[in-house]
């Protein structure tokens, strides 16, 4: 390909230069680059296991052509924590049963720390409009916002555990 | 695929200049990922700051062409609780296409199932184009072709007063996409101004008095057949969904 293009975005805190094709989606360029924590599910908007954030809001990855994205500033569910040091929202999705098979759960938790940024104490119906482009196929969506719940008590330090 | 170059103007001038040249704009992009991306070049709208305004003046909401869904329904939920626009644009899609799906992008592409074109056609809404100085009719917009590719939309025009009313829109799940959108705006005690997405003729805007609506409610246009309802069914869905509405709007305004 000759007319790659050489951009730059800032992804988990750090800047990078990325070489792509010019109709690129920003969740190839993500996973090419090793970022395979932004899953690949119906590659059309509808499932949410891409999701990331974008400019501090959620986006799918899959439906945003990359060169758009140019000097944007990104997060992947890696950024908020691991196994040695989970999020509290990653601890309260262990916790709550909200992980099944896991496939969306990177797209969930981000969709979840989005809102829980904005809104600290969100209603249930926030709950649910703000992950309402992450589908589940294994737990129904209970646990998810139990658990979106209990991250919004731990978060802002009224846990009583 | 062509050999497509990107451009990110940070004026309207060098859209106008994009535009000579035969590129396409980039708004969030949904609509150009799941269509061919067969051109040129793309120019992005979103370091335009121009595109990103919104306020109000004259009785007039005005909103940036760049605006998403989400913050676009945020602005119009703080000037009006419960209005019919917001509710419209806060359902539509899922929420990480509703902080990319832009109000310009949306209106150009116009897609049937479209959560927007309803509610805009039934508050008689204009937009603001660059290639002139004078609003056009959102119907306007979307009759006219020549119109349509004659400049970017730059503003979203909506009256202040006719965002009142009720809003309904047909999935079998939430996350699908509209098979029709009933809009019904108030215009004062009786009158009322309504639109209907998703009949196979285009959307019907229907005004009048709630009296003669409920009448023309039971004679709908033809739906065509979607996924795995038939077009009959759709049609007499609309039909109850539309009296149902008509009965609801006005009693409680923002139903």
């Amino acid at each position: 390909m000759n007319n790659e293009l050489n951009f730059s975005f800032t992804v988990n805190g750090r800047e990078k230069t990325f070489c792509f094709p010019p109709e690129a989606t920003l969740l190839t360029v993500l996973r090419d680059n090793g970022y395979t924590e932004v899953h690949n599910g119906c590659e059309t908007g509808e499932c949410g296991s891409c999701v990331v954030i974008l400019n501090g809001v959620t986006v799918n990855s899959c439906m945003v052509l990359a060169a758009s994205a140019m000097d944007g500033e990104i997060l992947t569910v890696r950024a908020l924590g691991d196994v040695h040091n989970p999020h509290p929202i990653q601890r309260a999705f262990a916790e709550s049963g909200a992980v099944q098979c896991g496939f969306c759960t990177p797209g969930q938790i981000l969709s979840a720390y989005a809102l829980l940024t904005e809104k600290p104490s969100p209603s249930d119906e926030e709950i649910k409009q703000a992950l309402d482009g992450n589908i589940c196929r294994c737990t129904g969506y209970k646990k998810i916002i139990e658990a979106v719940k209990l991250s919004a008590v731990r978060m802002k330090g009224d846990d009583d555990e | 695929m062509k050999d497509m170059k990107w451009f990110f103007p940070d004026t309207l001038t060098e859209v106008d200049e994009l535009l000579k040249n035969g590129y396409k704009a980039h708004g969030g992009g949904t609509f150009l990922v799941k269509t061919a991306l067969n051109t040129d070049g793309l120019f992005d709208l979103s370091r335009i700051p121009q595109l990103k305004e919104f306020g109000i003046s004259g009785g007039y909401i005005s909103l940036g062409s760049a605006l998403t869904y989400t913050k676009a329904a945020a602005v119009l939920e703080s000037e009006s609780a419960g209005n019919f626009m917001s509710k419209a644009l806060s359902s539509a899609a899922a929420c990480p296409l509703r902080n990319r799906i832009t109000l310009g992008g949306s209106i150009y592409a116009a897609p049937k199932w479209s959560d927007l074109i309803g509610p805009l056609l039934a508050s008689d809404a204009s937009v603001r184009l660059s290639s002139s100085d004078k609003p056009s009719a959102v119907s306007d917009y979307l009759s006219d072709k020549k119109l349509r590719h004659s400049g970017i939309i730059t503003e979203v025009i909506i009256p202040e007063a006719n965002i009142a009313g009720g809003y309904y829109r047909f999935t079998q799940t939430h996350f699908d996409y509209p098979m029709f959108t009933i809009t019904v705006s108030m215009r004062g005690n009786e009158d009322l101004s309504c639109c209907i997405t998703g009949p196979a003729s285009g959307p019907l805007v229907l005004k009048g008095k709630r009296a003669e609506l409920l009448k023309s409610a039971t004679a709908l246009p033809d739906f065509n057949k979607e996924r795995s309802l038939s077009g009959e069914y759709i049609k007499k869905r609309a039909e109850i969904e539309f009296v149902r509405l008509l009965n609801i709007t006005g009693g409680n305004k923002n139903e």
